[in-house]
């Protein structure tokens, strides 16, 4: 069965390096918003100011770090649910010999390792400018650390946007929805701005939601350095989430796919 | 032929439908509280359906037809009764019974635009545990037959839609299912794709005993396919049974076309009016009169140009659906 979701996973890159269009879009949506951050903050922590304790150089990573991770991990399987449920092409997969969470999750695997590769470029040269610029001390724990978040990020984001695309099975439409949960998420996870920017009280609110695992933690494990013990309870934090996550997509599954089966068919 | 690949017993699927209402106040009183109705899209179906057997699912819009095969491939549950496929239970969705059938649907794609045909069908390949080499020899083959062969390998947004539907039909084939659900697979087509299907699926079914379940409002496409005839109308069977029985049922009448003269007279004609527009009437008469009947309207001057028509299986099942009406 692996070698089905691998093969699935293998349409989906093949699908996106196949489009030009997608392609440069792609590279547009990872390089734009990342110069325009870093102009930015170039610009606002002159001085050698801080804030919420990072430094230009730490906030220019964070942002760079953000997007990136952002092209990586934040997978719109909440809009392609959606579309393909009210477009009804969710029959075409109900029929396959196949496990349609597991289908979508191949595809952003996919899809994903095709960013990984397009960017791939960008990646060396701004990991070279960090290096030659001695703008960031890692050690190789924290890159381990670093790869690890990334991965958990991946596989938690992917199961919250699961559970909201399948939100489309009991309303007609969820483009507002959507587009409202953007905002909502991207400010909660850190993607905005860091997170200790925030008045302490909703830190601490932020701090207890699943939001800030999509992309804050990830960068901070890179920028600021946790303790192995601080990390390991943040991920074992992320991976009860992710159980959590996953129980919640068995649900949506079983009872969408019966309201599938009494409206929509 | 032999066992049963398909058994339905008392098949019903109702949809809740929520209406709109009709002005701005009953939109808003809709979003409190949403007035429901129920549609009864499939009315307790019963059919049998032999292995091997090449059924021609026919009715209006509206009729339940696409309700009735998204049950029986497992995308719909029944409202009530049941359904089985292949001795699968479709509402339990295994792997094993959906290794066991095949859909192509005329008007949703299954491929994808960016890729090649040849993309998909490796993926079907994968996803149907078909070993390489026996997979590679039948779509090899279907593809000679189906005259796509150098088509394999162009991305597939640059084939014309006939070009699409053959590869629909080659990747529903390679698969290789037993029973094979086709939903209004000529749709949009011409008629030498039509037909290259059509002797595709004939030929198909002798080699392979593939049993094909279709729906399709183009009358060509059954009567040159199906040997088995269900027609539904409002969700219920009006007919269940071999073509070539309903042909002899109503082999007995003919049409009789002609131009109307100046004269024409409805009320004089003594026989049933089919169709008729400015110039030209059809009537029907049974068979052993139909020189009676031309000889006394040409006597009373009502037309010309007799012309002498068989029904046609189109018109055999216009009249099913106005005996039933």
């Amino acid at each position: 069965m692996l070698k089905t979701y691998l093969s699935i996973g293998k349409i989906s890159l093949k699908s996106i390096l196949a489009n030009k269009s997608s392609v440069v879009i792609l590279l547009l949506q990872a390089l734009v918003p990342s110069l325009v951050m870093f102009y930015l903050w170039s610009l606002i922590l002159d001085q050698g100011q801080t804030i919420g304790g990072f430094s230009k150089n730490q906030i220019v990573i964070y942002y760079i770090g953000v997007n990136f991770i952002n092209s990586f991990v934040w997978y719109a399987v909440d809009w392609e649910l959606n579309d393909d449920i009210h477009s009804g092409e969710l029959s075409n997969i109900i029929h396959r010999p196949i496990a349609i969470e597991k289908y979508y999750f191949a595809k952003m695997l996919g899809d994903r390792l095709a960013n990984l590769l397009l960017l791939l470029p960008i990646l060396v040269i701004g990991f070279l400018y960090i290096l030659l610029n001695n703008l960031l001390h890692v050690s190789l724990m924290v890159l381990v650390e670093f790869a690890v978040s990334i991965v958990l990020s991946a596989i938690l984001w992917f199961l919250f946007s699961y559970i909201v695309g399948s939100v489309a099975y009991w309303f007609d439409n969820l483009f507002f929805v959507l587009l409202v949960k953007e905002v909502v998420v991207n400010l909660l996870a850190g993607f905005y701005f860091p997170l200790e920017i925030l008045p302490s009280f909703l830190v601490k609110i932020t701090k207890c939601l699943p939001f800030q695992y999509f992309s804050s933690f990830p960068i901070d494990t890179l920028v600021k350095g946790f303790s192995l013990a601080n990390w390991g309870k943040n991920t074992l934090v992320e991976l009860i989430w992710a159980a959590v996550f996953y129980l919640m997509v068995q649900i949506v599954n079983k009872k969408g796919l019966q309201r599938y089966s009494d409206v929509m068919g | 032929m032999g066992k049963n690949a398909i058994e339905v017993h008392n098949l019903s699927k109702e949809y809740v439908i929520n209406s709109r209402g009709e002005n701005w106040a009953a939109v808003a009183k809709n979003i409190f509280k949403p007035q429901k109705s129920v549609v009864k899209a499939v009315q307790s179906l019963n059919f049998e359906i032999k292995s091997g057997e090449k059924v021609g699912f026919i009715g209006k819009n509206g009729a339940g037809k696409t309700t009735t095969i998204k049950m029986l491939t497992g995308t719909l549950f029944p409202s009530s009764g049941y359904c089985k496929v292949n001795g699968y239970n479709p509402v339990e969705r295994t792997n094993d019974f959906k290794k066991s059938i095949s859909v192509v649907m005329g008007n949703r794609s299954q491929l994808f635009p960016d890729l090649t045909p040849r993309d998909y069908l490796e993926l079907l390949q994968t996803m149907y545990d078909i070993p390489e080499s026996v997979f590679a020899k039948t779509v090899a083959n279907l593809a000679r037959i189906l005259n796509v062969t150098e088509k394999l390998d162009l991305q597939t947004r640059k084939l014309s839609l006939g070009e699409r539907m053959k590869i629909e039909f080659l990747a529903g084939v390679a698969t290789r299912p037993k029973v094979l659900f086709l939903d209004e697979p000529t749709i949009g087509l011409d008629v030498i794709a039509k037909r290259d299907i059509r002797k595709f699926l004939v030929s198909l079914n002798k080699e392979e005993n593939l049993t094909v379940f279709l729906t399709s409002h183009d009358m060509e496409d059954i009567a040159s396919i199906c040997d088995h005839l269900i027609i539904v109308d409002r969700g219920k069977i009006i007919w269940d049974g071999q073509k070539q029985e309903l042909l002899n049922k109503f082999s007995n009448n003919k049409y009789i076309s002609f131009i109307k003269s100046e004269s024409f007279n409805e009320t004089n004609i003594k026989a049933k009016i089919i169709d008729q527009d400015d110039v030209t009437t059809t009537i029907k008469v049974p068979a052993q009169k139909v020189d009676h009947v031309i000889a006394q309207l040409a006597q009373n001057n009502q037309g010309t140009d007799y012309q002498i028509n068989d029904l046609k299986l189109e018109d055999i099942i216009l009249e099913l659906f106005a005996e039933e009406n």
